[in-house]
């Protein structure tokens, strides 16, 4: 902001303090506003100050509420701001702008920093709320005694100390609130890339609901590690609230970046897809680590570092620390976000470290489970490295190192094939379960595989038999023709429960977005070149033909638009309009919106670079990307599946009673409390459904079987 | 494992400490390098770098079709006419003849050579990011500084006019 | 049977296909799809040469394709372009000196995460075996440490009255997570600390204009209404880069608007001898002139007219200015 403040904001303001006295009236919304931030600071330290004493809970819950109050009451001035377009507040001065359509002038309260904060407040105190809540209701059907209350109270602390930590964030560091000095006549809009896609809308709000819910598993994290009782079902149930809207986020983000960035690719290993894609890697894995007993430490200490990922990608992707040679911008409120990300660094590294043993060497091991979790976990942690190796290269060497595409398709891709193996393998684990013979346990597990691997095989041999295909592209299209065939002989099976319906339907979705990933990235087609008036470019049976330009200005853009004539084997397909935008009022470089014709199995993808002046020729790129819909659909399964797992099943199978057998004090054991007994371990190395009440329900409705099997 | 971790966390506070400062070495050239500049210029004839050998030679890679190349021109032109011992070279970047040669008629720097780079290889030779970029080569024609994106006044008071007095 | 039958036959055949396909020769165009995939686009943000349609990924492309008929190799191809571009340009780093890091590291973790599971599996084939009988002190996993060992028995339940010995197991992880909250608070303000004075070290000029430094507390100050202090933080600003235009500029615009005019034209007047046309300069002078002299403030806001690029947004509101004080002398 340096020399744009008097070059660009500021010669309205000059003009309006020198000659005409600019509208200098009282500024009620930015001073609410910014009053607004700051009780919610107050609400949520009284929070975090009330929470931890059991007495005085509803107190603590008036303050979350409070709080939530204050975070919605920012969210909606700062919205009519905008919308009215209050020039004299910062935020609305450096991203409203009069010509912007409204939809875009909503979401452009998420296009910068100090607006999204705004917004990530709002989700935040909303998820506190939500979590201080579900807990009343829970004591009430418990019968309302305060022991099992302990573990939620510190939770909320924690979770209100990172409310507060927020909230003090944007009011000290990033006040969307403050003044606009000098009050510009009227602003610039948000930038040219987030006023193009109507996805913007959804998905950037989705992100933020999985990031801050990934909120409250980090404070039960935080609970169980400070008193040492683990509740892994709670974990798990608010990781997956969170890990829902996350994988809707990245999936839309994938696809509006597919529509707005105009290149046609739609996952580049950009670092801010990879500060979505850590969050969600690790939440995952805590799902699976959920699933065994004897992973319950590595599933607390999952959930906490799930969040501090959230806490490091927010800060890397919002303080410009790994900006790229083009953008030299430099956030006041990275120190701050640094802070913040510290503290709770050290906080949880030092509760690990004091809480958290290496389990003992004759565990028992819950396999899937161990090496889904793990798989993950190593995944995240190689997309962390790669992520944050330039920024080492540069701390120890000195040097300007790139870790980009190349390194992460090497890396990361054999660990999804492997994840996409052990997947199919887990979904026909359940056969074994019917029939606990010792000994007899891997042959049946062979049997139960036989047609999925036979399916696989056929599809990597007739594939192969076709032409030329890639390793990578052949094992994937195999591992998940195998994967999906186990699912389909698992969802034969009518005894097949709700959750575990949603376990096997988000599989599907992630082996169905494995066969699209491959397809589109492997097979895609495309020509480029220099077209004029008449001439065509021929991709993939399509003739793509240009039949003119056209310059049109509209909503604070000037935009030349290409108009395509599309035909395909000669039948007409119709009319495409891929443009060149420029705001005036923003500068910068014109932005690309691509034309895409979507297609059950491939997309027509238009997109121009440059367009004469005269307007006779252009320079075109046309691309038919296979399965695109399909990834978009596999998005949609994923959530669908989460969701199913999500939905309570039936009441006798109620959260209440799946907290019992996986708290260890409710079982009569020996007085170290070392944890549960090796004599249930057997139940747990046959990892079957999502938890243990869902295969209680499978198992026929006894709610607690393995308390029937305690010695 | 733990201690492993515990020892993780201070080198990446260090790490992302770091990373919050300046980072502004982009403009760096990365090997000491003669680069090698010969084609054809936009008039039509033949240009090897080594003509200009025993001055330093300000290059600048520019297209019609760049917006601030079109802003920054006026003030290279300038310094072509103002400091005498500096010699002036253009790299045409991926430019229609005409179009280019109305752009330098536009802003007045047709006074000195410019190469003429249709598929871009001297400009890959040169190292250039992109339009506009400014190197800067001593007398013996290696690269001593350049400067990403548009010149400023500042950058040739600082960086080529301490050049002209040995 | 007949399904494992066929599950093996298959896989056989898989392989056989899946062998061949990696031993097929790529094209001439895959080759440069190949080589430009690992090559960072020169002029865009965070994209391949190969998937970029900018200029001077265009002219990656094409110099690969023309190295390649020259029959050179992948190698030397990403060696040419390694010492036009530093190590920045490969969008993978090689795998010597700390780059090896970034490809033993995930290996060895993943090894490191398996191996205890693998040992553990031929833990479970023993103990099957043996009688399930509670071991002290290694049973179990949980792994989670939990210190007070009477506290166990006692269901945290509200029947059972706390005792003395329990609160005062309470009072361990009250104390731990005092300390513990108070070395955080520390670590962050450490790190903010550290931050800070990073980034109010001198720095390129580009990278110039994070928050923190004497300007940045003048944008502050003037964004909060004191106009004074601001001016008094600009000259703090000036006195360590006195070759901050951007600061001198703003702070003459800081004096107008304390009604110091005069001052500000004093300040920028040198300015204007060695840099006069610069639209920015001379519109900040004509604006504070017009207070102290109308009519050489119209004459430098003309000239402002001239000087300013076409779509200079101030461009037009000064026109209607001058238009509307034309009947004045000057």
């Amino acid at each position: 902001m340096t020399w744009g403040n008097l070059s660009k904001g500021g010669r309205g303001g000059i003009l309006a303090s020198c000659v005409p006295p600019g509208g200098d009236g009282v500024r009620v919304i930015g001073y609410l506003g910014t009053a607004a931030l700051w009780a919610g600071l107050a609400a949520s330290l009284a929070a975090a100050l009330t929470w931890p004493r059991a007495r005085s809970r509803p107190l603590a819950a008036r303050c979350t509420a409070c709080a939530l109050a204050c975070a919605a009451l920012a969210f909606v001035l700062l919205e009519s701001a905008l919308v009215t377009h209050d020039f004299r507040i910062g935020f609305v001065a450096r991203q409203g702008g009069r010509d912007v359509p409204l939809y875009y002038t909503v979401t452009s309260l998420w296009s910068a920093l100090e607006g999204s904060l705004v917004l990530w407040l709002l989700v935040l105190a909303a998820f506190a709320f939500a979590a201080g809540r579900h807990r009343s209701r829970r004591a009430a059907t418990a019968g309302g005694h305060h022991g099992t209350d302990r573990l939620q109270r510190i939770a909320m602390t924690t979770v209100m100390l990172v409310c507060a930590a927020f909230f003090a964030l944007t009011a000290l560091a990033a006040d969307p609130f403050a003044a606009a000095d000098p009050v510009p006549a009227d602003g610039p809009g948000p930038d040219p890339l987030l006023r193009g896609h109507p996805l913007m809308g959804v998905h950037p709000p989705l992100l933020y609901l999985g990031y801050a819910g990934l909120m409250v598993p980090f404070g039960y994290g935080v609970a169980c590690l400070i008193t040492g009782r683990v509740e892994v079902a709670r974990i798990r149930a608010w990781t997956l609230v969170a890990w829902i809207p996350l994988t809707a986020g990245i999936v839309l983000g994938a696809w509006w970046s597919y529509g707005v960035l105009g290149w046609g690719g739609y996952w580049e290993w950009d670092p801010v897809e990879n500060a979505s894609l850590m969050p969600w890697l690790v939440a995952t894995a805590v799902l699976h680590a959920a699933r065994a007993r004897s992973l319950r430490a590595w599933t607390v200490a999952l959930a906490v570092s799930a969040f501090l990922l959230v806490l490091l990608g927010t800060f890397l992707t919002r303080s410009g620390a790994v900006a790229s040679v083009h953008s030299f911008t430099r956030s006041a409120a990275g120190p701050a976000l640094l802070g913040v990300l510290t503290a709770a660094l050290v906080t949880a590294a030092g509760l690990i470290a004091w809480r958290v043993r290496r389990p003992p060497s004759d565990a028992r091991p819950a396999t899937a489970p161990l090496l889904g979790s793990g798989l993950l976990t190593a995944l995240a942690g190689t997309v962390l490295l790669g992520t944050l190796f330039p920024l080492v290269a540069d701390l120890v060497l000195g040097e300007r190192v790139s870790v980009g595409a190349p390194y992460f398709d090497r890396m990361v891709v054999p660990g999804l094939l492997a994840l996409l193996a052990l997947m199919g393998a887990a979904s026909r684990r359940r056969q074994r379960l019917a029939r606990p013979v010792a000994g007899a346990g891997s042959s049946e597990c062979g049997r139960g595989l036989a047609w999925p691997v036979a399916a696989g095989a056929a599809t990597v041999a007739g594939l192969g038999s076709t032409g030329r295909h890639s390793v990578t592209a052949l094992l994937a299209f195999g591992l998940a023709a195998f994967e999906l065939a186990a699912i389909a002989a698992r969802l034969l099976d009518p005894a097949v429960g709700r959750r575990r319906m949603g376990v096997l339907t988000a599989h599907a979705g992630v082996a169905l977005a494995a066969v699209a990933v491959a397809a589109s990235s492997g097979y895609a087609q495309q020509a480029q070149g220099r077209v004029r008036v008449g001439e065509s470019l021929q991709v993939g049976g399509y003739d793509v033909r240009l039949d003119g330009v056209e310059r049109q200005a509209a909503d604070g853009a000037m935009t030349a638009a290409a108009r395509v004539v599309v035909t395909r084997h000669g039948a007409a397909v119709g009319v495409l309009r891929p443009s060149l935008a420029f705001y005036p009022a923003r500068g910068g470089s014109p932005v690309a919106r691509p034309a895409i014709r979507g297609g059950l199995l491939s997309d027509l993808y238009v997109s121009v670079s440059e367009v004469d002046q005269d307007g006779a020729a252009v320079a075109l790129r046309v691309a038919v990307n296979p399965l695109m819909s399909l990834l978009w659909a596999s998005g949609g399964l994923m959530v669908l599946g989460g969701l199913l797992t999500l939905a309570p099943t039936r009441p006798r199978t109620s959260p209440g009673s799946a907290l019992l057998p996986t708290r260890p004090r409710t079982a009569p054991q020996p007085a170290s409390g070392q944890g549960r007994t090796p004599s249930e371990a057997p139940c747990e190395s046959e990892p079957s459904s999502g938890s243990a009440n869902a295969r209680a329900s499978e198992a026929g409705g006894a709610s607690r079987p393995r308390k029937a099997r305690m010695p | 494992m733990t201690l492993a971790a515990l020892m993780a966390v201070p080198v990446l506070l260090a790490v992302l400490v770091h990373a919050l400062g300046p980072g502004g070495r982009t403009d760096a050239v990365p090997e000491r390098r003669r680069p090698d500049l010969s084609g054809r210029t936009l008039d039509g004839r033949a240009f090897a770098l080594g003509e200009l050998r025993g001055h330093p030679v300000l290059v600048s890679v520019w297209a019609s079709w760049c917006d601030p190349c079109r802003a920054e021109f006026p003030l290279l032109a300038g310094a072509a006419r103002e400091l005498d011992g500096v010699r002036f070279l253009g790299v045409d970047l991926r430019d229609a003849p005409g179009a280019a040669r109305a752009f330098l008629a536009e802003t007045g720097a047709a006074s000195f050579p410019h190469l003429a780079d249709p598929d871009g290889r001297l400009a890959l030779e040169l190292g250039a990011r992109g339009v506009p970029e400014t190197f800067l080569l001593d007398r013996q024609g290696f690269i001593v500084d350049r400067r990403i994106g548009a010149l400023t006044q500042d950058w040739i008071e600082g960086h080529v006019v301490p050049l002209l007095t040995p | 049977m007949t399904a494992r039958l066929a599950a093996l036959l298959l896989t056989v055949l898989a392989g056989v296909a899946l062998w061949r396909s990696a031993l097929g020769e790529p094209g001439p165009a895959e080759r440069v799809h190949e080589i430009a995939a690992s090559l960072r686009c020169p002029d865009c943000q965070g994209v391949s040469a190969a998937e970029s349609s900018s200029q001077m990924a265009l002219s990656v492309r094409a110099e690969i394709e023309r190295r390649l008929r020259a029959g050179q190799s992948a190698d030397a191809i990403l060696d040419h372009f390694r010492q036009r571009y530093g190590d920045w340009i490969r969008l993978s780093p090689g795998v010597d000196g700390l780059s090896a890091l970034l490809w033993i590291l995930p290996v060895a973790a993943l090894a490191a995460a398996l191996l205890p599971a693998v040992r553990r599996r031929r833990g479970r084939g023993a103990s099957a075996v043996l009688p399930a009988v509670p071991r002290p002190g290694r049973r179990g996993l949980p792994a989670i440490r939990r210190r007070p060992a009477r506290r166990a028995p006692n269901p945290p339940d509200a029947e059972h009255p706390p005792s003395a010995g329990r609160s005062r197991a309470d009072a361990v992880p009250a104390v731990v997570l005092l300390l513990l909250g108070s070395v955080a608070v520390t670590g962050g303000a450490v790190a903010v600390w550290a931050s800070g004075r990073i980034q109010n070290a001198p720095v390129a000029e580009e990278t110039r204009g994070g928050g923190g430094d004497a300007a940045g507390r003048a944008r502050a100050l003037a964004a909060a209404g004191d106009h004074d202090a601001a001016v008094r933080a600009y000259r703090e600003a000036l006195r360590q880069h006195p070759d901050d235009r951007a600061a001198r500029y703003l702070m003459a615009f800081e004096l107008v608007r304390s009604g110091r005019a005069a001052e500000a034209v004093a300040l920028l007047e040198p300015l204007l001898a060695t840099r006069p046309h610069d639209p920015d300069l001379l519109l900040v002078v004509g604006t504070a002139e017009l207070t102290t002299d109308p009519a050489r403030g119209r004459r430098t806001l003309r000239r402002f007219l001239a000087a300013a690029p076409p779509g200079h947004a101030a461009a037009p509101r000064i026109r209607a200015l001058l238009r509307s004080s034309r009947d004045l002398p000057g």
